[in-house]
């Protein structure tokens, strides 16, 4: 072997470990400037970005040295992946957006327990604060603040009821069938229903059978998916899609709100609160609010889903703390809030005076939440892979692949399935 | 008589090490990448094997032995994924032959073969999320697909919505995504075949079929094998992307594989232990569905 190869086989291998040990070396800026990364799922164009925006510019505005960088992710299960795949290497974001109740809690070795830096009447504005604590209780660990109170409900599309000689709204469910039928005989596709998730509809069917209180027997196995009430619940709700009610390309139709928005359809189910805003804008006084009507002398008669459905967060791996807390304390100021109203939602915020609230839908929606008959939303109960599970066995239920009886079968065996820690 | 020269001896160097020394240069230079492989492959296998005994949330992590194997022997989601994957192996001859004749019509110089054999082989530089996302569309119930059966009176079907017509739809899919590489592999061995071999075929008045299998079969053992091999391990470890985007694995589990449900029981279940389990699972099966095709063909001589 020549020198000249000794030398560059030398000169080679320490190129390579002096390119690898930069690589790993960290450097320190000697910038004052701070920015906190925060992980959102709803896009620009969504209503709720706009409170997100008033967080931020009032947050900046009180901290000059420090900006907040929006990182726009996927919604859905894959949230939840890209969010535990980066706190597992701990290079997660400082803030984030999560669902509440079980979606959230399973992460809170990631989350910082909020108790310590929310007052007892900031704790007191927020409706709904308990979904986001361990056990649903507030003298436990409290992981995320509410902003918006969300409903599970339909939409209609009242020229094409009236098209159809439907004149009053259905307020029971057989009268919600005949109002299907008719449409359906006139040519107008009843219901359109896509980007599929099973937990919205289903909701106003399990309401039928089963209190608000009895959800978390779903969750802790004490009332078995194989429950003849849910099986009652579950064949009620396919019929609906077996019968020609709702398109058949529900599994694969990505776009279901257009299709409402265009006049193709009459109704669209499978919606909520966040909605309101483009419906209102696009359709004015020709959209209504659709809530699927229970039998008289059912358990939850007459509710309507509506729970805070999301939170704000901060991670216990944030490098930058306590400048997130206070990203976290600037977001319960009033004007914040009044983000949320001015945005066509409804504020999770007790202190929120009704006449903030100018969209008559939405006015509606707050109305009726403050009646006191108010489902949750079941999905953010029971074990979130539960509720993946179901709507891929729900999937399957609708389009026929498996009967109803089958599809709770397996939902049970996923829940068998749990580790011992997750029941 | 000239005495025999006198040659030096050799230095300390040569002497410790002798014929090994330039080996030892060698081993050097591969160092790095030896090293990059065992880091980023070796280590992950062997922490896979590690943590498949333990019940693992990804912070906390309980030992339970063969627990999570256990489990899933006796889990009917986990039934149903094998046999999700016993599907795969017994497309596996289609897809492994289709090519061959794909490229045995090319070979012949068929009209425009340069344009098909490009057309084909366009499909290796395409993405799998592209691949999937495109033939969703042309599944879906007002897709291309159902237009086409529509000029023939057939009904519509939501082809990635029924659980019995969806693997179907995703194998199709799969074929049609290899396929390029097959192509080049099997034109690859057809030019190596003299073709005084197939001219003679021809005169002894060998076609089709004959020709196929008692001559070109035959001859291109090889490469069937190899293809073979490589369909085997993409089917049961390259998938996820299409999957991913066209199905999600539903309606159902119906087009869960293994490979994806190594990602639902880790990242939605958040089932790191038994995520490691199935991929254990997973490298033993496709250990074993790799090496018996091979096995198989060798026995023919």
């Amino acid at each position: 072997m020549s020198k000249k190869s000794k030398v560059f086989a030398l000169s080679t291998i320490l190129l390579l470990v002096s390119a690898t040990s930069l690589a790993g070396s960290t450097t320190s800026s000697a910038s004052d400037h701070t920015t906190l990364t925060f992980w959102t799922y709803f896009t620009a164009t969504q209503a709720e970005h706009q409170w997100i925006m008033a967080a931020v510019q009032n947050f900046e505005k009180h901290h000059p040295g420090a900006t907040v960088q929006i990182v726009p992710q996927p919604r859905g299960a894959q949230y939840f992946s890209l969010f535990d795949a980066a706190s597992l290497g701990k290079t997660g974001p400082d803030i984030l957006n999560l669902w509440t109740g079980l979606y959230a809690l399973r992460y809170g070795n990631y989350l910082v327990p909020l108790n310590k830096y929310l007052t007892p009447a900031q704790k007191a504005s927020m409706i709904g604060l308990k979904y986001t604590a361990q056990g649903f209780n507030t003298d436990n660990s409290i992981y995320g603040i509410v902003s918006e109170l969300q409903s599970y409900e339909g939409f209609y599309n009242k020229t094409l009821f009236h098209q159809a000689g439907i004149n009053s709204y259905p307020t029971t469910y057989s009268q919600f069938l005949q109002d299907c039928a008719m449409l359906k005989g006139h040519g107008i596709l009843p219901i359109v229903d896509g980007a599929y998730q099973a937990y919205n509809m289903f909701s106003y069917y399990l309401m039928n059978y089963l209190t608000a209180s009895q959800i978390t027997g779903l969750k802790d196995g004490s009332i078995k998916w194989t429950d003849p009430r849910i099986m009652q619940a579950l064949t009620r709700y396919v019929a609906l899609y077996k019968d020609g009610y709702v398109n058949p390309d529900t599994l694969t139709n990505k776009d279901p709100e257009q299709m409402f928005l265009n006049g193709k359809a009459a109704m669209i189910l499978d919606a909520g609160s966040w909605n309101v805003p483009v419906f209102s804008k696009a359709l004015g006084s020709n959209v209504g609010l659709m809530f699927i009507p229970q039998d008289p002398g059912a358990p939850s008669y007459g509710n309507v889903v509506s729970f805070p459905g999301w939170m704000t967060s901060v991670t216990s791996y944030s490098k930058h703390r306590q400048l997130a807390l206070e990203f976290i304390q600037d977001a319960l100021q009033p004007a914040v809030s009044g983000a949320m109203a001015k945005a066509g939602l409804v504020p999770a915020d007790k202190n929120i005076p009704a006449d903030m609230l100018a969209d008559p839908l939405q006015k509606n929606l707050y109305q009726r939440t403050q009646t006191g008959h108010i489902w949750p939303m079941f999905d953010n109960l029971i074990q979130a892979n539960i509720a993946d599970a179901m709507n891929s066995v729900f999937g399957s239920a609708i389009t026929g692949g498996v009967t109803p009886t089958q599809a709770l079968s397996q939902l049970q065996q996923a829940w068998d399935s749990l580790p011992a820690r997750q029941k | 008589m000239t005495p025999a020269p006198r040659t030096r001896r050799p230095s300390l160097s040569r002497r410790l090490w002798g014929r090994h020394h330039a080996g030892l240069i060698g081993v050097v230079y591969v160092l790095p990448a030896v090293a990059f492989l065992a880091f980023f492959l070796l280590v992950p296998i062997l922490e896979a094997f590690y943590y498949s005994f333990f019940d693992w949330d990804g912070v906390h992590a309980i030992f339970v032995g063969l627990g999570n194997y256990l489990h899933l022997l006796h889990s009917i989601t986990f039934q149903q994924i094998a046999i999700n994957n016993v599907i795969l192996l017994a497309c596996i001859p289609i897809w492994t032959l289709f090519p061959l004749v794909l490229a045995v019509m090319l070979h012949g110089r068929v009209r425009g073969w340069q344009f098909f054999r490009l057309a084909i082989f366009s499909t290796t530089a395409l993405s799998y999320t592209v691949i999937g996302i495109v033939w969703a569309y042309i599944y879906s119930y007002n897709g291309p697909f159902n237009a086409l059966l529509s000029l023939f009176h057939v009904g519509r079907v939501d082809w990635l919505a029924n659980s019995v017509t969806a693997m179907g739809a995703l194998v199709v899919t799969a074929i049609w995504t290899f396929m390029g590489t097959g192509l080049i592999v099997y034109l690859g061995g057809l030019g190596a075949i003299p073709p005084e071999v197939l001219e003679s075929a021809k005169l002894d008045g060998a076609s089709g079929v004959t020709m196929m299998r008692s001559i070109i079969l035959p001859l291109m053992k090889r490469y069937v094998e190899f293809f073979g091999v490589f369909s085997i391990i993409n089917a049961f470890t390259n998938l996820f992307a299409l999957i991913f985007v066209m199905t999600n694995g539903g309606p159902g589990f119906s087009t869960t594989t293994m490979e994806f449900y190594i990602y639902v029981d880790a990242f939605s279940n958040m089932n790191f232990g038994e995520a490691s389990a199935v991929g254990v699972l997973l490298f033993v099966v496709m250990l074993g569905v790799a090496l018996v095709p091979m096995k198989f063909l060798q026995t023919g001589g």
